[in-house]
């Protein structure tokens, strides 16, 4: 059985190439434009495995969202992972704190967003 | 009233007028830059609709080859090379059955021979019993003639020998012959019996060459179109891999959209420090931070 993950990113390109890298590996790939939209797609599909969210969006930012999802107890296991173009160690360490599972420099290798996907959903 | 310095309204206005220019700008190069974003944007997305009909015809492609690679091999497991072996069995078979009928009509002749040459012997004895039976009836014939007219009888009796020691002779002469003609005949037959079994096994290596060559060559036929499946899934397996890293190339849209919108950020933060508040941008201030990760690093927590 495929797993579904949810792509989260403010840009159209990236959404594309994430979403054809996972697919390309089997996966479904359902997208969100912003936090707001993102968190609204996690409560409304209990089949999500996964969530592959940006760090810099309009509207609700990627670290807000995972301290929003998180904040609700029934998604403390659903991993969330950053792909995200920043590296400062203190966004990173936010990210950790806030409940992410990882953080992925853009632009990233399709074969390790999907490995690191694949860890995360086994 | 000195010249060289300004009046504090004056001045206040000029700065006033060069923040709103600045601005101005600041606002033509934001929407020059979202202009851009967008143009970029659309392109890398037409860009990647197109690899990923590239990436999905060439995976179909590769896909059929594969299956076709099977059915090839599975036609090559049960197809020509089976029908071929199938062939020289059924020859073998036959072969098989020649030779034991070559070999039982042998024996025949040899036994034939055997009996013809007892018959032969048999027609010596009868030759020899129709000499004594002559030779009686000669003497018979005689002594009739010395006792004259009283052994009328022995002369009949004589006679009648004379011509049963006739047909005796006569009938072994038949069976003479055919025993003779038998004897001639049966070498011959035997002869062409084993001149069928030869033919045949000519017959049957010229089947099993020509099966051997029809192998090689259906091996060959097999080997090249393998080899060119195989070529082919190769050269589609490198278009996918290009096809693949063309897709991450694509992905310098999405930073480089980013960093045109830090040169937003960059000239709001100018306008607001040529404005008097001072204040930088929260980015800006994280953009200080030294980073230890490169472009592509997974950090699974």
């Amino acid at each position: 059985m495929s797993h579904k993950i949810l792509i989260v990113d403010d840009s159209a390109t990236v959404r594309q190439q994430v979403g054809l890298a996972l697919q390309q590996a089997g996966f479904d790939t359902v997208e969100a434009v912003d936090g707001v939209q993102g968190l609204d797609a996690i409560q409304a599909d209990v089949t999500i495995a996964a969530v592959i969210c940006d760090v810099n969006m309009p509207r609700m930012n990627g670290l807000d969202m995972v301290r929003a999802v998180k904040a609700q107890g029934r998604y403390a296991d659903l991993p969330i992972v950053m792909l995200t173009t920043e590296g400062q160690p203190s966004l990173i360490r936010e990210a950790r704190e806030a409940g992410a599972k990882g953080w992925i420099i853009k632009p990233f290798k399709a074969v390790q967003l999907v490995a690191a996907i694949q860890k995360l959903t086994s | 009233m000195d010249h060289q310095h300004q009046a504090p309204e004056e001045s206040t206005c000029q700065r006033q007028g060069n923040v709103a220019q600045v601005e101005a700008a600041r606002e033509n190069v934001a929407d020059l830059i979202k202009q851009s974003n967008a143009l970029s944007e659309q392109a890398v997305l037409n860009v990647g609709m197109l690899m990923k009909s590239v990436v999905a015809e060439t995976v179909d492609y590769v896909d059929s080859l594969k299956t076709d690679l099977s059915s090839l091999d599975a036609a090559n497991e049960n197809g020509l090379p089976h029908v071929v072996s199938e062939q020289l069995a059924v020859v073998e078979a036959y072969l098989d059955k020649v030779e034991s009928l070559v070999v039982r009509q042998e024996e025949l002749s040899r036994l034939a021979v055997s009996h013809s040459e007892k018959i032969s012997h048999a027609g010596r004895l009868i030759d020899n019993i129709t000499k004594e039976v002559k030779l009686l009836a000669i003497n018979a014939q005689i002594e009739a003639t010395r006792m004259n007219t009283e052994s009328q009888s022995l002369g009949v009796i004589s006679q009648e020998m004379m011509r049963l020691s006739k047909s005796v002779n006569d009938a072994n002469t038949i069976v003479r012959d055919v025993t003779d003609n038998l004897l001639e005949l049966l070498p011959s037959m035997s002869d062409q019996a084993r001149s069928l079994k030869s033919s045949t096994a000519a017959f049957s290596d010229d089947m099993k060459f020509s099966a051997k060559r029809i192998e090689r060559c259906n091996e060959d036929v097999y080997m090249q179109m393998r080899e060119t499946f195989a070529r082919g899934d190769a050269r589609m397996e490198t278009i996918l891999g290009h096809s693949y890293s063309v897709l991450s190339e694509l992905q310098f849209q999405d930073p480089s959209a980013q960093l045109l919108r830090k040169i937003d950020g960059e000239l709001e933060g100018l306008s607001r420090r040529i404005g008097g508040d001072g204040v930088a941008p929260e980015e800006e201030v994280r953009a200080q931070e030294s980073s230890d990760l490169d472009n592509g690093d997974v950090l699974l927590f």
